[in-house]
């Protein structure tokens, strides 16, 4: 009973931090895995998809728990194998096809290696190195906002309809250099000033609004990488005729 | 669709998609800065969760309110339906729909007069003797009542107590209220349906209207015997068959005398003599089997009276066969047999058992 009182303890300091969420999962790995091993009736691995499957529905337990929903790990343990199970459904329409890294017999190598790498792997991975700089930057700027990437998943509009509003509002910004200077400076979405400058409602941008500071931070200097791997979305918008 | 990993968890990692979303997904040992092509997205699910059991709640609660909305209308709607009806006869006459509990729910006139009587009147939250006490006021006030002037008062209930209790009621308030100036005459009327029509086999009237049963009418002021149109049973006859249910007639089989009548005076008293005669003895077999209850008076002369037209009132245990009975007057023993089946189709005559 104590114990029990303990995890429930943890888990709602967890739903509150982010941090602690991290270490009640490290804590709790190898229920999760026990759990993913007994739904997919072979040992999970570090590997499997199933494994991280798992993971992230044990992240969704403790988010989703509420005390009458009775203990938290027979919750977990139900929300860990729905998961998977969902999962395994989705899998199985491409049961037929075949995987890039099977191997046709012992000593061949896998289908992966036959195919022609197009990049350098050495210009990969510094591409990889540039790209997590601008990430770890972006996220020290957005950490001044007191915004983690978390929270503006979190905070990230799920209908088509509302991204688009959004990607006005990021377009117009944009093309207005100076309301992101003035972001930067004052520390404040300038959103009366995105209100009337793309008609978006108010309301959309407020209710995203760490999702369009994100992306207002994105929009200025020195985020290349990450800017152009969104760019289908402002070009598209940026390029529509106003 | 690519998806380039911007955060990582051991629980998820937060991706941002080319279509500028930002996403928690499954984290599949994923690098900060990774580039991916498939994911596995978490479900986002409990906003709108939250949302729903808000809704749930909500209309849990509306279909409460609902059910109580309807409970008490329904409550409402019982008590502002008439339960009872006066009669209020000056010379207009005003009909008064009352409640369970004696407010007036409903004041119409019935005739020109009444209604002219009910004219801009409120009957809003007042009892039923308040009512009747200012229609009256109203009345004298309006001419339409004078001195040594009449008030009847007819009830109508499907309640017989109702009748029974308030008659006396009314009558007392009344003269109370009109300071003994006026004289009231109270009728008593219970609601019967309509009976069937059976044709009786009618004496010539004068033979009982030699015999104390026609004297009945006097104690009422309404119809005396009628013309014996049994097709047609005029509501004030109830009247008169109340009095039957007094008269020794009725202690022959059972004591219960439903009817507010006034017992002692009834002519019946004279007719006394019956009870002592072979009435009693009755041959119950006789009697339709489906209704013990049922009397024969048909083939009597009483037959031929009002009283048959009217009453259906509930037929009692006993059945006595006035038929079959030895007795002096000699019209009470026409053709027993023939009529019996018509007795069955008519309640009227169980009066008579009373």
């Amino acid at each position: 009973m104590e114990k029990d009182n303990q995890i429930i303890r943890s888990v709602f300091a967890a739903k509150e931090n982010i941090q602690a969420a991290d270490d009640l999962i490290r804590a709790y790995i190898p229920f999760i895995r026990s759990e993913a091993s007994k739904c997919i009736s072979r040992f999970c691995t570090e590997n499997d998809d199933e494994y991280s499957i798992a993971m992230m529905a044990f992240h969704e337990a403790i988010m989703g728990y509420q005390k009458e929903r009775g203990g938290f790990l027979s919750y977990a343990a139900l929300i860990i194998r729905s998961r998977i199970t969902d999962y395994l459904r989705k899998e199985a329409r491409h049961r037929g096809n075949i995987s890039i890294y099977q191997e046709e017999d012992e000593d061949s190598r896998g289908l992966i290696d036959t195919l022609t790498d197009k990049d350098d792997p050495f210009e990969e991975s510094a591409r990889l190195e540039a790209t997590q700089q601008e990430i770890a930057e972006l996220a020290s700027v957005m950490a001044d906002f007191g915004v983690s990437f978390s929270d503006v998943a979190d905070n990230s509009p799920k209908q088509q309809r509302t991204l688009e509003a959004c990607a006005e509002a990021i377009c117009y910004a944009k093309e207005n250099s100076e309301l992101l200077n003035e972001l930067l400076r004052s520390k404040k979405l300038p959103m009366a000033e995105l209100v009337a400058g793309s008609g978006v409602e108010r309301k959309t941008l407020e209710r995203h609004r760490k999702y369009i500071l994100a992306m207002l931070l994105i929009q200025t200097n020195g985020y290349e990488i990450i800017r152009g791997h969104i760019r289908q979305v402002l070009t598209r918008k940026g390029g529509a005729p106003v | 669709m690519s998806y380039l990993v911007m955060e990582c968890h051991p629980g998820y990692a937060v991706v941002l998609d080319s279509r500028g979303r930002f996403i928690k997904v499954a984290n599949k040992q994923y690098k900060v800065g990774q580039r991916v092509d498939r994911v596995f997205e978490m479900e986002t699910e409990k906003p709108a969760s939250q949302k729903l059991n808000i809704k749930k709640w909500i209309y849990s609660a509306a279909a409460m309110a609902a059910c109580l909305v309807l409970l008490v209308t329904g409550i409402l709607r019982v008590d502002q339906s008439a339960y009872a009806s006066v009669y209020l006869t000056i010379n207009p006459q005003v009909r008064i729909d009352v409640n369970r509990k004696d407010m007036v729910v409903d004041v119409e006139g019935v005739n020109e007069d009444g209604k002219d009587l009910t004219r801009d009147y409120s009957h809003k939250n007042k009892s039923l003797d308040k009512v009747m006490d200012e229609l009256v006021d109203r009345a004298i006030e309006m001419d339409y009542l004078h001195e040594g002037g009449k008030v009847a008062i007819s009830l109508d209930s499907k309640n017989e107590e109702w009748v029974v209790s308030h008659k006396d009621k009314l009558t007392s308030h009344l003269n109370e209220h009109l300071n003994e100036k006026i004289t009231v005459t109270v009728e008593v009327k219970k609601e019967k349906p309509t009976q069937d029509k059976v044709t009786i086999p009618v004496l010539p009237q004068e033979e009982y209207k030699d015999s104390d049963y026609g004297q009945t009418d006097a104690q009422t002021t309404t119809a005396p015997q009628k013309p014996i149109t049994p097709q047609k049973p005029a509501e004030n006859d109830y009247d008169e068959a109340s009095d039957y249910s007094d008269s020794d007639y009725g202690e022959t089989e059972s004591e219960s005398a439903v009817t507010t009548a006034v017992p002692a005076e009834s002519p019946y008293d004279e007719a006394s003599d019956y009870d002592d005669s072979d009435y009693n003895e009755t041959e119950t077999t006789a009697a339709t089997p489906q209704r013990p209850a049922d009397t024969d008076y048909n083939n009597s002369d009483y037959g031929s009276t009002d009283y048959k037209s009217e009453t259906t009132a509930p037929s009692e245990a006993s059945a006595s066969d006035y038929d079959d009975i030895e007795h002096g007057i000699s019209q009470y023993h026409n053709d027993d047999d023939d009529e019996e089946e018509e007795e069955e189709e008519e309640n009227d005559f169980s009066d008579y058992d009373e």
